[in-house]
C-alpha cells in the first residue's frame, strides 16, 4: 500500500514539473539562438561538397561522434553474443 | 506549442510504464517510448515558422538561408537513435538470461541474489 | 511457411537490397545516409528469416565470417574518418559540378563503409536471439 502511494506521488511530481516547463519554453517556431545553424547553413554545402547539410554535419563536422556511435553498437553486437552464448552440443 | 505537449505526454506514459508495470518486457517497451518522446522533443526545437528542408535542391542561396530550419539536432538525434538500439538490445539479452535462470519474467519473483 | 509467402520473398528480395543501397550511395543529395539503408538491408534479411525456416538461412551466412567482416569495415571506418582532417583528402570526387552523382568529395566512401558496419551489427544481433 505504501509503495503504489509513493509510485502514485511520483508521477504526479513529474507530470507537474512537465507541464509548467512546456508552458515557460518559447514559442514553438521563433527560432532564437541562430548563430551555429547559420554558420552550417551558409558554409557547409562550400567546406564538404554535399548537397545534404546533415549528412555532411554528421561525417564532417561531427565526424569524432559517429565514430564512437559505431564503438558502441560493435560493442553492443558482441555483448549479446557473449550473454546469450551458443547451444552446447 | 502541440509538438511540445506531444512530447512530454510520450515522456509522462514511458515513465509510468517504466515504474508501475511488473513484467521486465513491459519496462523495456516503456524505456523505448520514453526516448522517442524526447527525441521529438529534440527536434521540434530547431523548427522555423515556414522552414524547408536543410538540403540543397537548386542553386538560389539568399531564399534558402533564410527558410532552412536547423540541421544540427537531426544528426545528434540520428546518434541518439543508434544508441538507444544497443541499449534495448543488450537489456533484451539480459532478460533472456534472466529467464533461463529463475523461470519467470516478473520483477518481484527476481530479487533474491542467489548464486 | 506458405508457399505463396516463399515465392513472393524470392522475387522481392533482391529489389530491396537494390532500394537499400540506392539510399546509400544517393546520401549527399537526399535524405538518407548509412544508417536507414542498413535498416533496410537488415530488415531484408530478417524477411528471409520468418519465410523460411532458420535452419536453411544459417548455413548461408555463418556467425565467423560476420564478425570478421564487421571488424574489417569498423578498421577502414577508423582509418577514413582519422584522414578526415587532411586537406587533401576534401577533393577526391570534385571533378563535376555541384548536385551530380560523383560530386561530395569523401562522403560516399564513408556512406557505404557505414552501411557495411550497421548491416552485420543488426544481423548479428537478429540471428542470435531468434536462435535462442
Amino acid at each position: 500500500m505504501k509503495k503504489n502511494m509513493a509510485k502514485a506521488y511520483v508521477i504526479t511530481l513529474l507530470a507537474i514539473i512537465l507541464t509548467s516547463a512546456v508552458i515557460i519554453l518559447p514559442g514553438f517556431g521563433s527560432f532564437q539562438n541562430k548563430h551555429v545553424a547559420e554558420y552550417y547553413i551558409d558554409n557547409g554545402a562550400i567546406d564538404t561538397g554535399s548537397a545534404n547539410l546533415v549528412n555532411s554535419i554528421v561525417w564532417d563536422y561531427r565526424g569524432y561522434d559517429t565514430l564512437g556511435e559505431e564503438t558502441v553498437l560493435f560493442i553492443a553486437a558482441l555483448g549479446v553474443l557473449l550473454v546469450i552464448g551458443r547451444k552446447h552440443g | 506549442m502541440i509538438p511540445y505537449i506531444v512530447s512530454m505526454a510520450l515522456v509522462l506514459v514511458g515513465i509510468y510504464a517504466l515504474i508501475v508495470k511488473e513484467n521486465l518486457i513491459k519496462k523495456v517497451i516503456g524505456l523505448a517510448v520514453f526516448s522517442n518522446g524526447i527525441h521529438l522533443f529534440l527536434i521540434s526545437i530547431g523548427y522555423r515558422m515556414g522552414g524547408i528542408a536543410p538540403i540543397i535542391q537548386e542553386l538560389n542561396f539568399n531564399q534558402f538561408s533564410q527558410l532552412a530550419v536547423d540541421p544540427l539536432p537531426q544528426a545528434m538525434v540520428l546518434t541518439s537513435i543508434v544508441i538507444n538500439l544497443s541499449v534495448t538490445a543488450v537489456a533484451l539479452s539480459l532478460i533472456i538470461q534472466a529467464h533461463r535462470k529463475f523461470g519467470t519474467t516478473d520483477s518481484r519473483k527476481i530479487r533474491s541474489l542467489r548464486g | 511457411m506458405d508457399s505463396l509467402i516463399k515465392t513472393v520473398t524470392k522475387i522481392v528480395f533482391p529489389f530491396i537490397l537494390l532500394l537499400g543501397v540506392y539510399i546509400a550511395l544517393h546520401g549527399h543529395l537526399s535524405p538518407g545516409g548509412a544508417f536507414p539503408a542498413g535498416v533496410i538491408i537488415a530488415t531484408g534479411f530478417a524477411l528471409l528469416i520468418v519465410s523460411y525456416t532458420e535452419r536453411d538461412v544459417e548455413h548461408k551466412i555463418t556467425r565467423h565470417e560476420l564478425i570478421d567482416f564487421k571488424t574489417i569495415a569498423g578498421i577502414i571506418l577508423i582509418v577514413l574518418i582519422i584522414s578526415m582532417g587532411h586537406k587533401s583528402r576534401m577533393d577526391l570526387l570534385n571533378t563535376q559540378t555541384f548536385l551530380e552523382l560523383w560530386s561530395g568529395g569523401f562522403t560516399p566512401f564513408l556512406n557505404i563503409t557505414g552501411m557495411f558496419m550497421i548491416i552485420t551489427a543488426i544481423i548479428v544481433i537478429l540471428y542470435t536471439m531468434i536462435r535462442e
